[in-house]
Formats: C-alpha cells, sequence, structure tokens
C-alpha cells in the first residue's frame, strides 16, 4: 500500500468514524497530493466542503478521472436544482441574490418585499401552495436571507418534497453570508434529513461562530456530538463559541460536564468555577455550583489579597475578646474600663497579625510593603493535593514567623488584658459561700 | 471488674439513646460532601477534652458518691460534687460580683456536664455537625467560634434570665447550638443521617405489605430494616431551635428557674451563629454572601 492510499483509508476512517471533517480534510488532501489520480478520495473530499461551487470543483475534478463514477454522479445530481421543481421556474430569470439582512433595503425593495409577502399570503388561503413559494423565492432574491420568507418557503418546499430547493435557499443565504442563527439551523436540519452528517458537522461549527447565537443551541449541538463520542470535537466548537462569548454560563458549565466526563478534573472544576462565579441565580450558574460541590473549591488572588476578609477574621477574635471583657466586667459594657478595652483592641491587632502569618500573607499593599515577592512556582491549594497560580506577593516565611510571634504575643497580654479580675481572683480568691450541700440540692442545672 | 461495669454502663447510656430515638430522631452523621477535605482533629480534639474533663474530674465523685450513698448512706462525694458544680459551673453572681473564680467560670463550666447521659447527647451533636462547620472554617477559627458562641450563650442565658435563681450553668450545649445554628445557616439542604426508632419498626410491616401487594415500587423494593433515615437539616434544627425558644420566652416572661435544661442558653448560641460569616474560609465567605452554595 502506498502512502497516498494509506492517508486516504485514515482519511475515510477519520470521516466515517470519528467524524471529524478538519482532520479528515487534511488528510484526503495530503493523499491527492501524493496521488491527484484517485477518484474516490475526490468524492470523499467533496463531502467533507459545505459551499457548493468547491464541492462541485472537487466532484467534476473525480468525474474527470471517472466519469462513470456513480456517487459523484449522484451528488453532482444533488448539488444542481431540478428543472421541474417550482424554484427553478422562478430563478430563471431572476438576477443572484446579494443583499443579506446586513444590508440596508431601498424603500422601493422593502415596498416590493411586503408586496409579494402579502400576494403569497393570499395564494395560500387560496390553496395555491407553489404559487405562494414562488412569491417567497421572489422576496429571496430581494434578500436572500429574509428570515419569513425563508421559514415559509422552507416549510412548504419540504411539504411538497423538494428538499434539494429548500437546501439550494437555504445554502444561498449561507454562501451570501448570512448572519441569520435561524437559517444556518434550517440547512442542519435539512442535511440531517437528507442524512448528509458531514454537512451537518460542517454547518454547526459555522454556526457556532455567528454572533447571537442562542448559548442552549451551542450546548445542544454540542451534546450531539458527545452522544456520537466524539468528545474532543465537541470540545473544540464550545471552546470555539466561548472565545466570542467569555461570560456564558451555559457553555462554561458545558465544558466543566465535558471535562469530568473526560475525567479532567482539574479543568472541570475550572470550567464550573467560572460558571459560578459569574452568579448562582440563573440555572446554568445553579448547576455548575452544584456540581462544585464535588471538588475542593479555588481560591482566588481577589480573595487571597483582600485586606477586608482578613480583618474579617480578626474581627472574630476581637468580638471573642469584647465579649470574655464583657464577662469580666461584671456583664457591664460600660465598665469595661481602659484596661480591658485596651486588651480587646490588642485581641484585635494580634488576631490580625496572627492571621496575616497563617491565613492571609498575600494582601495587598501590605505584602509588598513588607518585602514580599510573587512566587515563582503556584502555590498549594486547600486540601495541598493541587496547586494554584497567583500573581500576588506572598510575605517571606522569615518574616510571617515574626509576624505570628508578635501576634502571638499580643494576644495573651491581650487577654491578660481583659480577665484583668479573673486573674486578680486567682490570685485572692473569694470562695463562694451559698454552696449547698446534698441534702438541700439534687445537683445543678444543666446547659 | 472495673471493665465489665464500664461496658455494662455504655451499654445502658445506648440503650438509653436508642430508646430516645424512638421519640426525636437522633443524628448521627452529616450526610454532606466535606469540600476542603480536612480532617475534623479540632471537633475530635474539642470532644476529648469534654469527655475527659466529665471522666476523670466529675464522674468519679458523682458516680461513687452514688455508690457510696446506696451502700452506706454517706455523703460527702455527692456533696464534693455539688460542690464542684457549683463553684467552676456558670454562675451570674459569681461574674457579677467577682467570686469563685470570675469570668474563667465560662470556661469551665463549658466542658462540665451534669452526668453521662448529658456528655454523650452534647458529644453526638458536636460530632454530626461539628465536622462538616469545621471544615468549612478551618481548625482555629472553629475553635474561636465555638468559643465564641459558648460565651454567647452563657451571656445571653444572664442576660435574658429574669429569674431570682441563680443555679448553676454547665455543659457545652450553648456552644454546640451556635454550631447548629451555623450549620443551618450554611448547608441548609444538607441531610442528616439519623437514628430514629420509631420510623424503623414502621417500616417493617410497611415493607411487607407493600411486597404483598405485589409492589414493584420504592418500598416494595425497598429492605424491611433500617437504622437509620435521612433527615433534611433544616427540618432538624428548625425543630431544635423552636422546641428551645418556646420555653425561654416562658422562663424570660415568667421568671421561673426550676432547674433542668437552659433553653436561654441554647437559644442564644443559636443566634451566635450569625457571627459564623467572620470564621469561614476566605473563599467560602465570598460564596455565601454572593448567595451561592458554601
Amino acid at each position: 500500500m502506498t502512502d497516498a492510499q494509506a492517508l486516504f483509508r485514515q482519511g475515510v476512517t477519520v470521516l466515517r468514524e470519528h467524524r471529524d471533517i478538519a482532520e479528515g480534510r487534511r488528510l484526503l488532501m495530503e493523499s491527492l497530493r501524493l496521488e491527484p489520480q484517485n477518484e474516490m478520495a475526490w468524492v470523499w473530499l467533496a463531502r467533507t466542503i459545505s459551499q457548493p461551487e468547491k464541492r462541485l470543483q472537487a466532484l467534476d475534478r473525480a468525474l474527470t478521472i471517472n466519469p462513470e463514477n456513480p456517487q459523484a454522479l449522484e451528488m453532482k445530481a444533488a448539488l444542481a436544482p431540478p428543472e421541474a421543481a417550482p424554484l427553478a421556474a422562478a430563478n430563471g430569470t431572476a438576477p443572484p441574490p446579494l443583499k443579506t439582512a446586513g444590508h440596508a433595503l431601498t424603500a422601493r425593495e422593502e415596498k416590493q418585499i411586503a408586496f409579494l409577502m402579502k400576494k403569497a399570503d393570499h395564494l395560500l388561503n387560496a390553496g395555491d401552495t407553489e404559487g405562494a413559494v414562488e412569491q417567497w423565492v421572489e422576496v429571496l432574491h430581494i434578500q436572500v436571507d429574509h428570515e419569513e420568507a425563508m421559514r415559509l418557503a422552507v416549510a412548504h418546499l419540504a411539504r411538497m418534497n423538494y428538499m434539494e430547493d429548500a437546501q439550494e435557499l437555504v445554502q444561498r443565504a449561507i454562501d451570501a453570508g448570512t448572519q441569520h442563527p435561524s437559517i444556518y439551523l434550517t440547512a442542519i436540519d435539512i442535511a440531517r434529513r437528507q442524512k448528509d452528517f458531514a454537512l451537518v458537522d460542517a454547518l454547526s461549527e459555522d454556526f457556532v461562530r455567528l454572533p447571537g447565537v442562542d448559548d442552549a443551541a451551542i450546548v445542544r449541538i454540542a451534546e450531539g456530538f458527545i452522544a456520537r463520542e466524539e468528545a474532543m470535537r465537541a470540545r473544540d466548537l464550545l471552546m470555539g463559541a466561548l472565545a466570542s462569548r467569555p461570560g456564558s454560563q451555559p457553555i462554561l458549565t458545558a465544558l466543566g460536564d465535558l471535562h469530568e466526563m473526560m475525567a479532567e478534573d482539574g479543568e472541570a472544576r475550572r470550567y464550573y468555577e467560572q460558571a459560578a462565579r459569574l452568579g448562582a441565580r440563573t440555572r446554568a450558574g445553579r448547576t455548575a455550583d452544584k456540581k462544585l460541590q464535588n471538588f475542593t473549591p479555588v481560591m482566588t488572588d481577589n480573595e487571597r489579597g483582600s485586606l477586608l476578609l482578613a480583618w474579617r477574621e480578626a474581627a472574630g477574635v476581637g468580638a471573642l475578646y469584647l465579649f470574655l471583657a464583657w464577662h469580666d466586667a461584671g456583664l457591664n459594657l460600660l465598665s469595661l474600663g481602659l484596661t480591658r478595652w485596651l486588651g480587646v483592641a490588642l485581641g484585635l491587632v494580634g488576631g490580625y497579625l496572627v492571621i496575616t502569618a497563617t491565613s492571609s500573607p498575600q494582601q495587598r499593599g501590605l505584602a509588598a510593603l513588607l518585602g514580599g515577592h510573587v512566587p515563582d512556582e503556584p502555590i498549594e491549594s486547600h486540601d495541598a493535593t493541587q496547586e494554584e497560580a497567583t500573581d500576588l506577593p506572598i510575605i517571606s516565611p522569615t518574616i510571617r514567623l515574626a509576624l505570628g510571634v508578635v501576634g502571638a504575643v499580643l494576644l495573651l497580654a491581650g487577654a491578660a488584658m481583659i480577665f484583668h479580675a479573673a486573674f486578680e481572683l486567682l490570685r485572692n480568691p473569694v470562695p463562694p459561700t451559698d454552696i449547698p450541700s446534698f441534702e438541700e440540692l439534687y445537683y445543678g442545672r444543666r446547659g | 471488674m472495673g471493665f465489665l461495669l464500664l461496658f455494662q454502663f455504655l451499654l445502658f447510656i445506648a440503650l438509653q439513646l436508642f430508646i430516645s430515638a424512638f421519640f426525636l430522631p437522633l443524628p448521627l452523621s452529616d450526610m454532606g460532601t466535606v469540600r476542603y477535605r480536612s480532617l475534623p482533629y479540632m471537633t475530635f480534639l474539642l470532644i476529648v477534652v469534654n469527655s475527659l474533663v466529665f471522666l476523670l474530674w466529675q464522674a468519679p465523685d458523682l458516680y461513687q458518691g452514688f455508690e457510696a450513698f446506696d451502700t452506706n448512706g454517706s455523703t460527702s462525694r455527692l456533696s464534693a460534687h455539688i460542690a464542684q458544680t457549683w463553684t467552676y459551673g456558670y454562675r451570674v453572681s459569681y461574674v457579677r460580683e467577682g467570686l469563685s473564680i470570675g469570668a474563667f467560670v465560662i470556661f469551665t463550666s463549658m466542658f462540665m456536664h451534669a452526668d453521662m447521659w448529658h456528655l454523650m447527647g452534647n458529644m453526638v451533636f458536636l460530632w454530626t455537625f461539628g465536622r462538616r462547620l469545621e471544615d468549612a472554617c478551618g481548625p482555629w477559627r472553629f475553635l474561636v467560634f465555638y468559643l465564641l458562641a459558648g460565651v454567647v450563650a452563657d451571656l445571653g442565658s444572664a442576660v435574658l434570665n429574669p429569674s431570682a435563681v441563680d443555679l448553676p450553668s454547665i455543659g457545652a450545649s450553648g456552644a454546640i447550638s451556635g454550631v447548629m445554628g451555623a450549620y443551618l445557616l450554611l448547608f441548609p439542604g444538607a441531610k442528616v443521617l439519623c437514628l430514629w426508632g420509631s420510623i424503623s419498626i414502621l417500616r417493617v410491616p410497611l415493607v411487607y405489605m407493600a411486597r404483598a401487594a405485589g409492589s414493584h415500587g420504592e418500598l416494595g423494593q425497598a429492605s424491611a430494616w433500617r437504622w437509620t433515615i435521612k433527615v433534611p437539616a433544616w427540618l432538624l434544627l428548625v425543630y431544635f431551635l423552636i422546641r428551645d425558644l418556646l420555653p425561654s420566652l416562658e422562663t424570660i416572661q415568667n421568671g421561673q428557674e426550676l432547674g433542668g435544661v437552659n433553653n436561654i442558653a441554647h437559644l442564644t448560641g443559636f443566634l451566635a451563629a450569625l457571627a459564623i460569616v467572620l470564621f469561614v474560609r476566605k473563599d467560602l465567605a465570598v460564596r455565601f454572601i454572593s448567595g451561592r452554595a458554601v
């Protein structure tokens, strides 16, 4: 077997079994470069091309080598509009359509479209479906991707079993550069009905790049790929869509699902996290947030670097000191006194220093001020099983140790101050005198 | 001999817990995912400290005192136990007037218990709800929160109880109420595995009836006996909250204090749970505030 034949067989296998059009096309073209006389390679190449003109060129090359090639003849016939179809009649005289929804229509054209749509409506009501279709086709000659005309024309052509005509209408709109997602979806639907799955895939990939495409539709297409065990293709499709929609929760969640299915937990978690951070009020956000329950959470630099979050923890320590001081002052907050208030303040500051030394060594501004530097390597995550990248400077271990020691000393000093009266009682005990005997009381109250 | 007695004693406590489970589901374990994969060593340490304080310091006088009382009528050890409870339990008069060890009774009372039943009940609840909360906070922040909840519970019982009788209050339940309240705030959708004898027994005839009727549904396919049921955490915790709320309101209104369960401490400990947002991990706090699951 020559290299060209091996490449040809690989290309066919990739197309048949993996439905990877891009890779299949590459292999077939490589094969044809080595052996341009392989007629079947031209036929298979034609199957990977969505544009009719280029598809026709490939088929012509196959028919030049073997004019009797049945597949090439069949595919070429499918590309040519049948003479008996009503579209062909309308097509005979009209100029090639160029205007899409992106082009401005003249007032005369708008008036003409309105007239034709109305006329089609009348003809349809009168039972003249073919006449109505001719009017919609006329509209599509003025504006090649007129959504309403396209929808009605394709629906009625399909009902009359003129699928090739319907396909031609949508393909013309696509070739003219339409940006209407609905027209692509119609084209995909027609290609699927005709079992031209290579075309379905090619159109799907073009579809997701359109602006304004519904995220749910993209996810549905990706799910179709996944159902056919084409996970990598689904991933490429979703990634391509994500490039133009970085804030799409459904796409991020779908990517998370896909990576989870592929046992790539780190990637799955990253996408779920991105989706959930965009908000948990939407369905996709809630789904992503729920999925995250299975993963160790990720801490971002925003959280690592937040002074507010660090002081929040210190406030917790300060609150404990305040309540303890309140008790020591005989449950009278007003008689706390300077010493105990100072103790509470030391508790707050000491707590902050200990927190800075342990859980918050990357606070913005402070870390750089204390000579911190951005770590060369990612830092350990919560559970120390993986590493997370960070762009924030981190305080050096020596300074952290010093801060921790100073913080601990302040906490102890603060504790000594807030328990001013209690420590005094330890030095000079005042034993209670009202303790009852067993006979007086069974035993005390439970808390 | 001593080992046999201890075994009998623990068996008796286990039986008591099982019997009580006929009236109220007894939480055994949290069913949720421990997201930070941390070991709950602070929860474990608190259980050990509470147990050691009771077993080594309180239990000898209490149980040997009862034995001596039954054998020869001596009350000296029981009186020593009472003196211990009254000296180191939480009494408002000690804190206000600077008696005994003053404000340090907050810490001593928090680790003391009235009897084995009281200790085991509290520790089962601490184990059930503490582990996941510790995972959410980290061990040291969890400890500070636990202490804060205990202090607030004591403060609440001192401020809100107008009774003239100043009985000592002991036990970890104020702090554990705080843990339960924080659990309710952070994980309202969680499921808790509970022992519930009445449901377990009712289940047997129901399953056999379903099988006899040829049901292929969930009940017909289920095993006839199961020790445990899964209860939504919010249902369980709201029940405990209401159970403490009603007698607390009665005490606050009537000012009566006859001993028993200090419901006001439980209630205020539960309210201390609001402070949990100061103690949870940074990323979790951000998720909690932004309405995401924690």
